[in-house]
């Protein structure tokens, strides 16, 4: 991705709304609805506010979003200075401004926050977490994840192979050398609650699952921080150490009851990631970087969003395919969803 | 008689040179049939007709109903099931007969290239129903779909044909060790590669802004098949052949089909006229082009064989194409169906960070 504004000068304002930012259309008014807060859109008939808003994408000029709105310069100036006023939209001066690196590293922890929460959020996780899934789905999950955490040999490898900044390298490869073989851990867990190695080897991951890794590695091929965005926010999942153990604690209880070495090797892996300390890589490689530019930046930030996208995708195929199915491990060239 | 037709008239064409199944035999169930229990019996029930499998049969059927995708032969089913492999195999070539049940495993016994590919196209029809038959297309048919979903399709199927620049070129440029392949890539990548245009052309005609179209982050599922397809490009050309079977729907496109699906979507969608015009164009440039014929078929036939690496590879990859395709087209009901869903998306712009 790139970003294509034109630089404008000082006394063009050019508004653009939060990427986050969601509106809601109806009959008779515009809402614009963000993480914590809403705001009402008045004095405009909706579908001109809507096509107005549609326009502050950071590209167009107030003057020209109003014009192709067909909304008053005036009002159109009115409802720009509300948006950022409410945090919504911000005035963009000087668009080729480079970005400090401990500032996007910052941006980049907030985001995850946010991130976070929504991914926590799904119906798969919210599910598991109260017990009120089938276990087929608990052993979906289990396998899945798995094959996801064995795929750190399709995406760090690459990512470190595909590197080109030799301050950023040797930081991949020690990632990945302190991660390669952490796939035991879920192949213990697996085996605890009766799966062998042969039957898990068999099986075929979920395209959802395949697509993760495959997005990793797509990130990685473009830039390594993009990759570094991406990874920053799989570490960032084990930050809350307490949060992280209420899970477990409630998966034993729901899924594991009889066997909780299972939930204890997967406790395992988070505790030996936290003594790495992988949750700072962004911080890590950011230190490497002198200068970083919007666009750079943007699409690193883009690689991260799409990440968790990703996530949710891959929540939603493992619901879909492992509820109420009879054996969970897909083999051979069987549907994607339970027939 | 162990098993009972709802509807005998109705049968699904059979593949004329099939042999009974066997102990070896590798059974695939085809995707349109759907099975499930009924008291005591297993009712398989396809599009036309239903089975109604009793007693023993039934008994033998119900603990391996979910592995039919020849992953085991008959045999290795047969002990799961606790049953002779003669009697597995007897029930289902109740269903095998009518074409329900594929046997794959002359797949990987050295097949001649034709063979293979009659058995390769006959899956690939079969998967395709798999996102055919989606809750998408139903809805869209039905003419109940929402205008941001309407109009979010258009906007996946731009990125997904805009794509042909990194697939298709990449399937050209990893394509190092046979350069009559590699021209053929060539060819198609160069009648492809600027397709995504139509699409931009028909989307402005919508009333959508071309450069927000084009800034839009795909979703996450159109972005999954787009690095299969990459990634599949990159690291096997014959498997990356291998995906277009399943794209095609494992048949050639009937330009008819087309302008019947087009002149219904222009009737219940007025306002995706440009969108649906750029289907028609679309099609239409296709199949002036003869893209029907794939190019796994001249491949195979140049090779003169299919080798079981080869048969597992191509497989796997059209069998991940129809997994693709499924996400593909949920993952467009559950981004634009939801409330205040963005059309086109808006990407993450670090110029936030900058004020």
């Amino acid at each position: 991705m790139s970003v294509t504004a034109p630089a404008p000068g000082p006394d063009l304002v050019v508004p653009l709304l939060h990427w986050d930012a969601v509106v809601i259309v109806a009959d008779e008014s515009v809402t614009v609805e963000l993480a914590d807060s809403e705001l009402q859109v008045d004095g405009l008939p909706p579908a001109q506010a809507a096509r107005l808003l549609s326009l502050f994408d950071g590209a167009q000029t107030l003057d020209v979003a109003a014009r192709a709105a067909e909304v008053p310069a005036q009002a159109a100036a009115a409802l720009a200075d509300k948006l950022v006023e409410h945090g919504a939209a911000v005035r963009l001066r000087d668009a080729d401004a480079d970005i400090s690196t401990a500032t996007f590293a910052a941006s980049c922890r907030t985001l995850y926050r946010g991130l976070r929460e929504r991914l926590a959020s799904h119906p798969m996780w919210a599910g598991l977490n109260r017990g009120e899934l089938p276990k087929s789905v608990f052993m979906g999950w289990l396998l899945e994840n798995y094959h996801f955490i064995d795929g750190v040999n399709d995406r760090l490898a690459l990512a470190t192979a595909a590197c080109p900044d030799m301050k950023i390298r040797p930081l991949f490869a020690k990632h990945y050398s302190e991660e390669w073989d952490h796939f035991s851990y879920f192949m213990t867990a697996l085996s605890v609650m009766g799966m062998s190695e042969a039957q898990v080897l068999a099986t075929r991951p979920l395209a959802g699952t395949r697509a993760v890794l495959e997005h990793m590695r797509s990130s990685a091929r473009r830039d390594p921080l993009q990759y570094a965005a991406c990874s920053g926010f799989l570490e960032s999942t084990g930050e809350d150490r307490s949060a992280a153990a209420r899970v477990f604690e409630r998966f034993t209880r729901h899924y594991a009851s009889d066997k909780p070495e299972a939930i204890k090797a997967l406790a395992d892996h988070l505790h030996l990631d936290g003594v790495y300390q992988h949750n700072s890589v962004v911080e890590n490689i950011c230190s490497t970087i002198e200068r970083l530019s919007v666009a750079r930046a943007s699409a690193a930030l883009q690689a991260a969003v799409l990440l968790v996208e990703t996530m949710e995708m891959w929540s939603s195929d493992i619901l879909r395919a492992y509820s109420g199915r009879e054996t969970p491990p897909r083999a051979g060239f069987g549907p994607i969803r339970p027939r | 008689m162990t098993a009972e037709q709802s509807n005998p008239a109705a049968q699904p064409a059979a593949s004329p040179a099939r042999s009974p199944l066997g102990a070896a035999s590798r059974p695939l169930l085809r995707s349109e049939v759907q099975l499930s229990r009924a008291d005591d019996d297993l009712i398989a029930a396809a599009p036309d007709t239903e089975y109604a499998f009793h007693g023993a049969s039934a008994a033998a059927l119900a603990p391996i109903a979910h592995q039919l995708d020849a992953s085991l032969t008959v045999e290795e089913l047969a002990g799961r099931a606790g049953v002779t492999a003669a009697e597995l195999a007897a029930t289902l070539d109740v269903l095998a007969a009518d074409g329900l049940v594929i046997d794959l495993q002359e797949a990987f016994e050295n097949p001649t290239p034709a063979r293979f590919l009659e058995l390769y196209l006959q899956v690939c029809k079969s998967w395709s129903t798999e996102f055919s038959s989606a809750q998408f297309w139903s809805e869209l048919m039905s003419g109940a779909t929402p205008p941001a979903v309407v109009l979010g399709w258009g906007i996946e199927t731009y990125h997904y044909v805009e794509s042909a620049n990194e697939h298709m070129a990449a399937s050209v440029a990893y394509c190092r060790n046979d350069t009559v392949v590699r021209r053929w890539f060539a060819q198609h990548y160069v009648e492809e590669h600027d397709h995504g245009r139509i699409f931009l052309d028909g989307l402005e005609a919508c009333g959508l802004i071309r450069d927000q179209i084009r800034a839009a982050p795909p979703l996450a599922s159109t972005r999954a098949l787009i690095n299969f397809l990459v990634e599949l490009a990159t690291n096997d050309s014959l498997a990356y052949a291998g995906t277009y079977g399943v794209m095609r729907g494992g048949s050639s496109i009937e330009s008819k089909d087309v302008t019947k699906l087009c002149d219904k979507l222009t009737s219940q969608y007025g306002y995706a006229t440009g969108l649906v015009e750029a289907i028609r164009a679309h099609s239409a440039e296709d199949v002036g082009l003869d893209h029907n014929e794939i190019v796994l078929a001249r491949w195979l036939k140049k090779r003169g064989h299919v080798s079981p690496d080869d048969a597992q590879r191509i497989l796997r990859a059209a069998r991940g194409m129809a997994d693709h395709f499924v996400l593909f087209f949920e993952g467009i009901r559950d981004y634009y169906g939801t409330r205040g869903a963005l059309v086109p998306r808006r990407p993450c712009d670090a110029r936030w960070l900058t004020v």
